[in-house]
C-alpha cells in the first residue's frame, strides 16, 4: 500500500525508511567523528606545538597549518561537498551515496576538531609541560601523555559539541544523494507536503543530539577529577 | 668566615670551591623583544647577565631577588629548560651547554624540580604523579610501586596515594611535587619559589621537608625565592640577584651580618624586622630622649650580656627595640638601646669595642642610620 496523503504517518511504510535513514546518518556521523576526531586531534596538536612559544615553535609551519584550516572552514558544506568531488571519487570510487559523503565530512571534521583542540590546549596550564620536560620527558611524551589527558574533559565536551555540526553536515549530504535523516525529511516530508514526516525526522535528530551531549557530559565528568 | 664557637656542625661544608656540583661561568640569557631588527634588542630583556656561580655538592644554595630579577630564568638554565646565549654551565661534570636533546633528557632525569604552582598532573592520582618520572626512566612496574610507596612515606602522604591533586591542600600538593621530583633519586633539586603560594605555617612544613631532603638524602638544593626569610631558614649560601646580575653572594650568615649592596640590605630588612625604620626611630626619639644605638649582636656563642656595658658605670642601657633570631643556625639580630646617665659615653665606647654599633644620636642631636635602605613598595609579589 502506498500512502500519498498529506500529514500522515504509517509505520508500515515509513518505519523501514526511517530505520534505514537513522542507520545511514549514524554511519556517516560516527565515521566522520571518529576518523576526523583522531586526525583532528593530531592536527590540533600540530597547531598547538608550532604556535609562538610552543615546543616546536615555527612561524612557517603554524602559518601553513592555520591557513589550511581557515581555507576549508568558511566554505559552506554544500559547496565544499561538490567542490571536492574529484578527490572524493579518487578516494572512495564514487561521488554518490553514504560513502561519498563521508570523505568531505571527515575533512571538515578534521579542521574543525583541529581548532577545537588547539583552543582547549592553549587554555590548559603549560606548567604541566614544563614539569614533564623537567623530569626528562620527550616533547611528544609531554604533549600526548601529559597535556592531552589534562585537557581531556573540555576536549570531550568539544567533541560532543562537534556532533551537532557533523549531524548538520550529514543532512546536507543527504540532500545530494547520501541518504540519511536529512534525505528522509526532504524526500518524504518536504517534497510530499507531509509535515509529520519532517517532524519525526527532527524529533529523531533532537534525540540523537541529546544522547550525544549526555554521553559527553558523563564522560567529561568522569575524567575531570576536581 | 672563621667558624665561631657554638656553631653547629650540621651545616654542609661549603666553600663550593672544593667540590662544586653546579658551575656557571659567564652565563647570559637574552629574551628578544617583539618586532623585527633593532626592536628585538631594544625591547628585549637581558634576563641573566654574565653570571658566574659555583654551587657546592650537598649544600642548600639560595638565589634571592625581586620578580623580574632573572632568578627563575637562571634556575631554568641549570636543567636547560632555557638555553644560555653565552657562557658555560657544568652540572655534575657534564657541560649542559653542549648537550643535545637526548643528553638533556638524561641530565634532567638527574635534576628534580618543584614549582611555585606545583604543576601536578590533575588528571592523575597522587601515586601516578609520583610514578610518572619512573615510567619515563623505564622502571619495571613492581619497582615503581615500591618506590612510590617509599616516597609518599617520606613526605608523609601515604594515605593520599589514591587522591587527586585537586583534593589536596597547598602544602600537600607541594609535598607531592617534592616526592615526584625526588622519584629518580636526583642529586640536585631545583625549588622555584616552592613556598611562595603557601601560607606561613605550611611554608615552614615544606621548608622543613627540604631540609630533610638535604640532610637525610644529601641532595644539593637550589632555592629560588623572593623571601629572605626562606633563605634564612634553609640556605647555607645565597646569591642576591638584581636586573639579571648577581650583585652579591656568599655564606648566608656573612651576607646577613655584613651586606654589601642596598638590594641585599633591603631583603634582609624584610626578613628581620629588628632594625627600626626611620619612622620608628622618630617615634622612639619622642619616647626616649637619650642616646639611641643599634647594636648588631656579635656571634660569640655565649649570648650577649647587655648589662656588661654599664656595670660599674653611672649609666643605664635600656632595650627599646630589636629582635634576635637564627640565621644559618646561628644567633642573629640587633638591639636598639637607649643609653642614659652621666657615663653613657663610656658605656658606648665599651659597646663599640664589643660589637658593631650604629649611633643614632639623641633626640636633641639626631643622626641617621646610614645602613637603612628605603624599601621599594610594590615589588614584593612573585
Amino acid at each position: 500500500m502506498i500512502v500519498h496523503a498529506t500529514n500522515e504517518w504509517t509505520w508500515d511504510y515509513y518505519g523501514p525508511l526511517l530505520r534505514q535513514a537513522i542507520g545511514e546518518t549514524l554511519q556517516m556521523v560516527l565515521t566522520a567523528l571518529v576518523i576526523g576526531g583522531i586526525l583532528g586531534l593530531v592536527y590540533g596538536l600540530g597547531l598547538y606545538a608550532t604556535r609562538r612559544g610552543g615546543l616546536y615553535q615555527s612561524r612557517w609551519a603554524y602559518g601553513v597549518l592555520s591557513f589550511v584550516v581557515n581555507l576549508i572552514r568558511p566554505i559552506p558544506f554544500i559547496i565544499f561537498l561538490t567542490a571536492v568531488r574529484p578527490a572524493t571519487i579518487a578516494i572512495t570510487g564514487t561521488s554518490l551515496g553514504v560513502k561519498a559523503a563521508i570523505f568531505p565530512m571527515t575533512v571538515v571534521t578534521i579542521v574543525a576538531t583541529a581548532r577545537l583542540v588547539e583552543q582547549n590546549l592553549v587554555s590548559a596550564d603549560p606548567g604541566v609541560i614544563e614539569a614533564a620536560r623537567a623530569m626528562g620527558a620527550s616533547k611528544v611524551n609531554a604533549l600526548v601523555r601529559v597535556l592531552v589527558p589534562e585537557a581531556l574533559a573540555p576536549l570531550i565536551l568539544g567533541y560532543a559539541f562537534l556532533f551537532v555540526g557533523v549531524l548538520d553536515m550529514s543532512a546536507v549530504a543527504g540532500a545530494v544523494g547520501a541518504g540519511g535523516l536529512g534525505n528522509f525529511a526532504i524526500s518524504y516530508g518536504y517534497n510530499r507536503y507531509n509535515d509529520v514526516v519532517t517532524w519525526v525526522a527532527v524529533a529523531v535528530i533532537i534525540v540523537l543530539v541529546q544522547l550525544a551531549q549526555m554521553l559527553g557530559n558523563t564522560l567529561a565528568r568522569r575524567v575531570l577529577h576536581r | 668566615m672563621s667558624a665561631a664557637p657554638g656553631t653547629t656542625g650540621e651545616r654542609a661544608p661549603n666553600g663550593a670551591g672544593a667540590d662544586p656540583i653546579i658551575v656557571l661561568d659567564g652565563v647570559s640569557k637574552f629574551f628578544a623583544g617583539r618586532g623585527r631588527g633593532e626592536a628585538r634588542t631594544t625591547r628585549g630583556v637581558r634576563a641573566v647577565d654574565d653570571v658566574s656561580l659555583r654551587i657546592g655538592r650537598g649544600e642548600v644554595f639560595g638565589v634571592v631577588g625581586y620578580s623580574g630579577a632573572g632568578k627563575s630564568t637562571l634556575v631554568r638554565l641549570i636543567n636547560a629548560l632555557e638555553h644560555a646565549d653565552s657562557g658555560t654551565i657544568d652540572v655534575d661534570g657534564r657541560r649542559v651547554t653542549e648537550l643535545g636533546e637526548r643528553g638533556l633528557r638524561e641530565l634532567r632525569a638527574n635534576i628534580g624540580m618543584v614549582f611555585q604552582q606545583f604543576n601536578l598532573f590533575g588528571a592523575r592520582t597522587v601515586a601516578r604523579n609520583v610514578e610518572y618520572p619512573l615510567r619515563l626512566a623505564g622502571w619495571p612496574r613492581d619497582q615503581r610501586r615500591a618506590r612510590v610507596a617509599e616516597l609518599l612515606e617520606f613526605v608523609g602522604l601515604s594515605e593520599k596515594a589514591r587522591s587527586y591533586p585537586a583534593q589536596l591542600s597547598g602544602g600537600q600538593k607541594q609535598r607531592v611535587g617534592i616526592a615526584r621530583a625526588l622519584a629518580t633519586s636526583p642529586h640536585i633539586l631545583l625549588a622555584d619559589e616552592a613556598t611562595s603560594a603557601l601560607d606561613p605555617e605550611t611554608t615552614r612544613d615544606v621548608l622543613d621537608l627540604l631540609r630533610r631532603v638535604n640532610r637525610e638524602l644529601g641532595v644539593t638544593i637550589v632555592v629560588i625565592t623572593h623571601e629572605m626569610s626562606v633563605v634564612q631558614y634553609v640556605c647555607h649560601r645565597v646569591a642576591v640577584m638584581e636586573q639579571g646580575k648577581v650583585v652579591e653572594h656568599g655564606d648566608v650568615y656573612q651576607v646577613f651580618a655584613d651586606p654589601q649592596t642596598p638590594a641585599t640590605r633591603r631583603f634582609i630588612q624584610t626578613a628581620l624586622k629588628d632594625r627600626p625604620a626611620p619612622d620608628v626611630v622618630a617615634r622612639l626619639r619622642e619616647r626616649h630622649p637619650g642616646r639611641l644605638v643599634v647594636v648588631t649582636l656579635p656571634d660569640t656563642g655565649r649570648g650577649f650580656d647587655v648589662t656588661a656595658f654599664t656595670t660599674g658605670l653611672d649609666a643605664r642601657a635600656a632595650v627599646v627595640y630589636g629582635g634576635v633570631t637564627e640565621v644559618g643556625d646561628r644567633p642573629f639580630g640587633s638591639l636598639t638601646l637607649e643609653l642614659t646617665g652621666p657615663q653613657a659615653d663610656e658605656a658606648l665606647s665599651r659597646l663599640h669595642a664589643a660589637a658593631p654599633v650604629v649611633d643614632l644620636g639623641t633626640a636633641a642631636d639626631p643622626r641617621d642610620d646610614d645602613r637603612w635602605v628605603a624599601t621599594t613598595p610594590g615589588k614584593e609579589d612573585a
